[in-house]
């Protein structure tokens, strides 16, 4: 099969999302830059990221990396939780005042809004990062960050999760800076290794665009996708199922590294399923990968291992998708999720399916955004 | 001419520029005149100071250190707390040195050592040294 056929949006999406981090990364950091004051950041004793959907997986994508930037300890929390379930209590000022940062590129989604009233309300600094100023999540959080991204074929948020992920690092870069943890000089070296990333992304693009379509005709039959990645891979994994479930209806799942042992490792019709691990070759968790590719791989599965690595031994039978690495371990989900979305975008199109089953049918009520935007609104 | 120098400091360090200030005067070959040292920064300073005893570096920074505390409610918010203290410090101690020449050689004190006092770091740092007959 000839791959120009089956182009679609995710993978046009993909396509230019190295170029994006490059641009974004500039205009983010000046959007920023002057968001929280000195004395704010001084003041802070803990960070919460919430979000819905794929923001809530940028969250865990960028926790490791906000830790080791601001050396403040670092929560994500999806939005319903921070609305309805997070005590009063730990929302209040405790050694410090809790950081909350709402990704929501539209600023519409009805429970962000309501959370971040909530915690704004108790005390918490709650920070906007949006790309509508207007929206209802920006109008209640005390600060705004304002993202810019511009139009482009809808992807199924290929690229403003990319934004969201950057949106949240550059943040935590200058928190670090401004506590004196690094240097402003070192600040910048962290943004520029940001774009050296993305550009060694888009010199490999054409090659690992050929063997995600190459692997979506392999796997087009898989009814079941399992997803596995630790510490801020276990975002990308989140990311991962999401654009499978989203993109062909398939059942897919997620689980780090540990869990997958535990749980994962049950499901039966093994023949039907596809299971991919993320490996980080510096990630420190890279012995216990070791250990589940071994599993896995006497299970007898259709079996992918995502690294940055092209001598780490795989099992034999599975198969690898080199990307790029990075010095800094963290700062890796930023674009390792770019392969699975171009698998689901090619499988969609392989299996003949619309994306979120074109919103026709017993989907219909999906297909109306006031199931996310129009909830009632209850502020605990 | 204008000769360069480029060093790398450490956090807050106290940099020695005498033996590049003397070699800028040796090859200028100027018997009597003035030397200016001049540093393009604006978290840096210079001055001259007793090179026998490294502790007075550390009374040095910490006086600065008390006069102007690093704050977060500085006006100057743009780059980091310790950054707008370092403008300051800046100003207070000058970017600019003057150093008069006789008998071929950088009229210095027994004591004296002309030194670059950073106040960010670690960074790559330059200073200019220009020699001029009078």
């Amino acid at each position: 099969m000839v791959r120009e056929e089956y182009d679609n949006p995710m993978a046009q999406n993909v396509r230019d999302v190295p170029g994006l981090c490059v641009s974004q990364c500039r205009l983010i950091e000046e959007a920023s830059r002057l968001t929280v004051s000195a004395g704010e950041i001084w003041d802070l004793g803990r960070i919460i990221v919430t979000g819905c959907g794929d923001s809530y997986a940028a969250g865990l994508a960028m926790k490791p990396a906000i830790e080791v930037l601001t050396g403040l300890p670092v929560e994500v929390i999806s939005a319903v939780d921070l609305a309805r379930y997070t005590p009063s209590e730990l929302l209040t000022r405790q050694k410090g005042t809790p950081l909350v940062l709402a990704v929501s590129n539209s600023g519409k989604v009805a429970r962000l809004g309501e959370a971040i009233e909530r915690a704004g309300n108790y005390g918490c600094l709650t920070v906007a990062v949006t790309g509508s100023r207007e929206s209802r999540l920006a109008r209640v959080s005390k600060k705004v960050v304002e993202l810019s991204i511009p139009e482009f074929v809808s992807g199924n948020g290929v690229r403003s999760y990319l934004v969201s992920m950057l949106a949240l690092l550059i943040i935590a870069i200058r928190i670090g800076e401004v506590k004196g943890r690094y240097t402003m000089e070192a600040s910048q070296s962290i943004r520029d290794e940001i774009c050296v990333y993305a550009e060694e992304f888009r010199n490999i693009m054409p090659d690992l665009d050929e063997q995600m379509f190459r692997a979506a005709e392999k796997y087009a039959s898989k009814e079941l996708f399992d997803f596995i990645g630790s510490g801020g891979n276990t975002g990308t994994a989140w990311f991962s199922q999401a654009k499978i479930i989203e993109a062909t209806g398939e059942w897919a799942t997620y689980s780090d590294t540990e869990g997958w042992m535990h749980l994962n490792c049950f499901f039966k019709h093994l023949s039907r399923k596809l299971t991919v691990q993320y490996a980080s070759a510096k990630g420190p968790e890279l012995s216990r990968s070791k250990e589940l590719m071994t599993a896995i791989s006497e299970m007898k599965m259709d079996f992918c291992v995502i690294t940055d690595s092209r001598d780490l031994v795989l099992p034999e039978g599975t198969e690898r998708i080199w990307i790029p690495g990075c010095q800094k371990d963290w700062m890796w989900p930023l674009l390792n999720y770019l392969p699975v979305s171009l698998l689901a975008g090619y499988l969609c199109e392989l299996k003949g399916e619309a994306y979120g089953r074109g919103c026709r049918d017993s989907w219909k009520v999906c297909g109306t955004t006031k199931l996310l935007t129009e909830s009632r609104i209850e502020i605990l | 001419m204008i000769k360069e120098f480029r060093f790398s400091t450490k956090k807050d360090d106290v940099f020695c520029l005498t033996g590049y200030v003397e070699e800028a005067i040796k090859e200028s070959q100027i018997q009597e005149g003035m030397c200016m040292v001049h540093i393009p920064h604006t978290t840096a300073g210079l001055c001259l100071t007793s090179k026998w005893d490294e502790t007075d570096f550390g009374d040095i920074k910490g006086e600065l250190r008390r006069i102007v505390p690093t704050r977060v409610d500085f006006c100057h918010q743009f780059d980091t707390p310790e950054d707008a203290a370092g403008h300051i410090k800046s100003v207070l101690t000058g970017c600019t040195l003057p150093v008069l020449i006789k008998d071929g050689k950088a009229l210095l004190g027994s004591s004296q050592g002309i030194y670059f006092l950073e106040f960010d770091g670690p960074r790559n740092r330059m200073c200019y040294v220009k020699a001029f007959a009078c």
